[in-house]
């Protein structure tokens, strides 16, 4: 007879705290999350500027110039910014996203003021220095044989490319030829023209207030003068009408990678809070059908799941796992039930409420430290999420129910408009792939293979 | 350096020897529940490699009273996250879930710790996964088998040279009264120490910990591995060729002591001094001023018995490998005769002063800090301690430990060249 577990003890709420905003006169605004349990500050910079903005026979220009601001301003040259980061054990980070780059700088509380000046030079005195430019170029070339090699690089490049052929959305990775075209102007024209204080936050997140977080924007910040550029518009990507295998020829493989991907909903749309909850009954976690059926029941994989893509204009719900290569016309096959079944007949009440519940949870850990929390809403501000999204949230989730989840997946969860990447040896997989219908060829740099 | 919490808790053991560490910390309504079992690939016998990490598989396949992989349902259902982890010294268990379900917490791992359910369909089911797992993180993976041949090259001694995911016909081999044998050797209260940090009342946390715990015999008899490695007196150098490697990479190590000892505090140190950061020695001189290397790691990682001080990085195309190893060689021994600048010691120490502060970010930090000096330092106290162990390193220590490590006649070379597939 089996006992069953323990109950719960007394919930304990959890507030999302209020968190000031402050603009400035050049409509750069600053955001504080107060926090001194540790003697630190983070600092992130969000700007409107992301993959999207590089050119269209130039999709490495974008991450050059982030790459390049903390390789020399008309301050400091590249080691001599290097030594103030490692002098004062400051951690730098510039990450590029889709439609948006953060700038980010964690340091002791009693270094702050030297990282708030070291950042607002990196991001208005920057140089793109000729040298520089070459060695990163070098290595970056360099890096894409590195990502080549990789199954899951490709696999994403390749369902980047088929869902938003011509479009913004499929500037993911980078081709050789790309580098061949960086030139220091081309870095300087394209900073010119994006990089500006409207429509960008400054996050200051620790140990530190708003008067003194105001006090030292002002400072560094308040004379960078806004250039008057806008967002950059673009189309909502076309849609898909049916199903595509794609099959990427990576010869020795010893293990097939599939990803498998539907279009869904851009990242405000208020749908999204069922579209979140379903994904996370397919495949959020090591509970999800995916992971249970392709891991637990069958043992093809180490590890299935599925995971969302959500940009301004559009979304992705991507579905993946690397299989024996032995099973991958059924591990696909898999895939493709579990995703219409949910559509089918609505989740078991526990299988929903655990679902919510793991959302829930993930969103308490992230409210952990005041860096998370100040992430957080740097992104509802910069996306125009209402004001109460975070406040709402727990709530909302917990209230999709069992019907909403199928309707959603009915709608979304459609195998015959998925498009699906294997990556794997040819010889190995071609014949069983062909069951799906036509496959299409291509080789690891992206080039078409005759079927 | 008073910058730097002081992290409370408070330490017991319970009559059937398990050792309970627990950590306050009422920020977020969170707790962090972790089992660490003193087990990790180094307690294998030859024939049996795997079963370490194929054990931390099988303790999510249910016990007498969760079903198989409910342990993870439940601890979904509660909102929380769970995973586990083997090293060549341990296995780790942990879940972080909103505080009021720590009784959950509690009873799943007293229930596996118990009572784990070893059948042979589990044992066959989580076989087949880990031989998946081996062959996406190893062999389909750039410098993946590389990255096991290192270890096999570098140690004389079984214990830490052979990989810890194990070896497919060891895999295949192995059979279930192994598998029960292994449990009940190693994964008792016993051969455990359990940590809980987060919002919680310490005095009725313990209370709970001796309800769910303290009925459970310890049946462990463990069997602690000779770790000890014969000094090296000549450089060992293989060459592995990698169909999936994109560009040459170069694995090196040079014996040194174990985590805790002056080697350790030095050479972490040191490796901060050549590898910490883009105003490194070795980043300005390969990177930088060369555009040699693309990837650069350098230093100890954490084991209880003999390290190696590890450098590892990528080759850019077309440059010789030895003129990179002979520019390392010229800072590895600069760095021998005459120490490092005090502006590069001075830059360490903040660089660790800061870790150390940032570590204290999370409840699931801190207490995977707390299990981490329990376990491999045998020392919980080493936690508010051993900050003091790096600042106090002078720069005549790190010349003489630079002078004894840095002997080529120490080192082991592994160079991966990318094989032509076509």
């Amino acid at each position: 007879m089996k006992v069953t577990p323990p109950g719960p003890g007394k919930v304990k709420n959890i507030d999302y705290p209020e968190v000031p905003c402050q603009p400035l006169r050049n409509d750069l605004k600053v955001l504080v999350v107060e926090d001194s349990y540790l003697p630190q500050v983070a600092l992130k910079l969000i700007l409107p500027f992301g993959r999207i903005h590089s050119p269209h026979d130039n999709f490495a220009l974008s991450e050059l110039v982030v790459a390049l601001l903390k390789e020399g301003t008309t301050n400091r040259g590249s080691r001599e910014i290097a030594e103030v980061i490692d002098q004062w054990a400051m951690e730098y980070d510039a990450d590029v996203y889709m439609e948006k780059t953060i700038l980010s700088l964690k340091v002791l509380r009693r270094h702050l003021e030297r990282a708030v000046e070291l950042l607002s030079d990196l991001v208005r005195n920057p140089v793109f220095p000729e040298q520089e430019l070459e060695r990163t170029v070098t290595r970056w070339r360099s890096q894409l044989v590195s990502d080549r090699s990789d199954p899951g690089f490709l696999a994403n490049e390749r369902l980047f490319h088929a869902f938003y052929p011509d479009h913004p959305y499929r500037k993911v990775s980078v081709q050789p030829e790309h580098l061949d075209l960086c030139t220091r102007e081309k870095a300087q024209e394209l900073y010119l023209k994006w990089f500006s204080p409207q429509k960008s936050y400054l996050l200051f997140a620790g140990d530190i207030n708003l008067e003194e977080a105001t006090r030292l924007s002002e400072r560094y910040f308040e004379d960078w003068e806004a250039n008057g550029t806008g967002l950059l518009d673009f189309p909502q990507p076309d849609a898909v009408r049916s199903r595509r295998i794609l099959l990427i020829h990576r010869p020795h493989s010893v293990q097939t990678r599939l990803l498998v991907g539907l279009r869904i909903l851009p990242r405000t749309d208020p749908r999204m809070i069922p579209v979140r909850v379903t994904n996370q009954v397919l495949g959020g976690g090591g509970s999800s059908r995916l992971f249970m059926n392709l891991r637990e029941d069958k043992g093809y994989t180490y590890g299935a799941y599925s995971y969302l893509k959500t940009y301004s204009k559009d979304g992705l719900l991507l579905a993946g796992a690397s299989v024996r290569t032995d099973t991958t016309r059924e591990s696909l096959q898999e895939i493709f039930k579990e995703m219409e079944q949910l559509g089918e007949s609505p989740p078991e009440e526990e299988e929903l409420q655990r679902s919510k519940s793991e959302i829930i949870g993930a969103f308490i850990r992230q409210m952990e430290t005041p860096g998370s929390i100040g992430s957080m809403e740097l992104v509802r501000r910069f996306l125009g999420f209402p004001e109460d999204y975070y406040r709402r949230f727990i709530p909302r989730i917990r209230a999709v129910t069992a019907e909403q989840v199928k309707e959603t997946a009915q709608e979304f969860l459609r195998a015959s408009r998925s498009i699906a990447v294997v990556v794997a040896d040819r010889n190995s997989v071609e014949k069983d792939l062909q069951e799906f219908g036509t496959v299409e060829i291509y080789d690891t740099k992206g080039e078409p293979l005759s079927g | 350096m008073s910058e730097v919490r002081t992290v409370e808790f408070e330490e017991h053991y319970l009559s059937n020897g398990l050792q309970v560490i627990l950590h306050a910390h009422g920020r977020t309504p969170l707790v962090h529940v972790s089992v660490h079992y003193r087990v990790g690939s180094s307690y294998e016998t030859p024939g049996r490699s795997g079963f370490a990490h194929l054990f931390e598989h099988m303790m999510f396949q249910g016990s007498e009273n969760v079903g198989k992989a409910q342990h993870g349902l439940y601890i979904d259902q509660a909102g929380g996250r769970w995973n586990a982890s083997t090293s060549k010294d341990r296995t780790n268990y942990f879940e972080t879930l909103p505080s009021h379900y720590l009784d959950l917490a509690l009873w799943l791992e007293a229930d596996r710790m118990r009572s784990l359910a070893i059948t042979a369909e589990n044992f066959e089911n989580q076989r087949s996964t880990v031989i998946e797992e081996k062959k996406q993180s190893y062999d389909n993976r750039p410098y993946g088998l590389s990255y096991l041949r290192f270890d096999e090259l570098a140690y004389s001694n079984w214990a830490y040279a052979h990989p810890i995911i194990g070896s497919v016909e060891d895999l295949e081999n192995a059979r279930l009264e192994d598998a029960l044998e292994f449990h009940r050797r190693y994964y008792g209260p016993g051969n455990a120490a359990l940590v809980i940090s987060g919002d919680i009342d310490t005095k009725e946390t313990l209370e709970r910990v001796r309800q769910y715990f303290e009925d459970t015999p310890d049946r462990t008899s463990v069997n602690h591995p000779d770790l000890s490695e014969e000094d090296q007196t000549e450089e060992k150098r293989e060459i592995l060729k990698d169909r999936l490697a994109p560009l040459p990479a170069v694995s090196m190590g040079y014996q040194m002591g174990h985590l805790g000892s002056d080697d350790y505090y030095v050479l972490s140190l040191v490796a901060l001094v050549v590898a910490g950061g883009d105003s490194s020695r070795f980043y300005r001189k390969l990177v930088y001023d060369q555009n040699w290397i693309t990837s650069l790691y350098a230093g100890p990682n954490q084991y209880r018995g003999p390290e190696l001080f590890r450098i590892t990085f990528q080759i850019q195309e077309k440059v010789d490998p030895e003129i990179i190893l002979a520019a390392i060689d010229e800072e590895l021994e600069d760095i021998a005769v005459k120490g490092v600048t005090d502006a590069e010691l001075e830059k360490a120490r903040n660089q660790i002063s800061s870790r150390f502060i940032s570590r204290m970010s999370t409840v699931s930090r801190i207490g995977e800090l707390l299990a981490h000096y329990a376990v491999l330092h045998d020392d919980v106290h080493m936690i508010n301690r051993e900050l003091d162990y790096f600042l106090a390193v002078t720069n005549e220590q790190i010349r003489s430990v630079a002078a004894r490590v840095f002997d080529k006649r120490r080192r082991t070379l592994l160079l991966t060249v990318p094989e032509a597939t076509q």
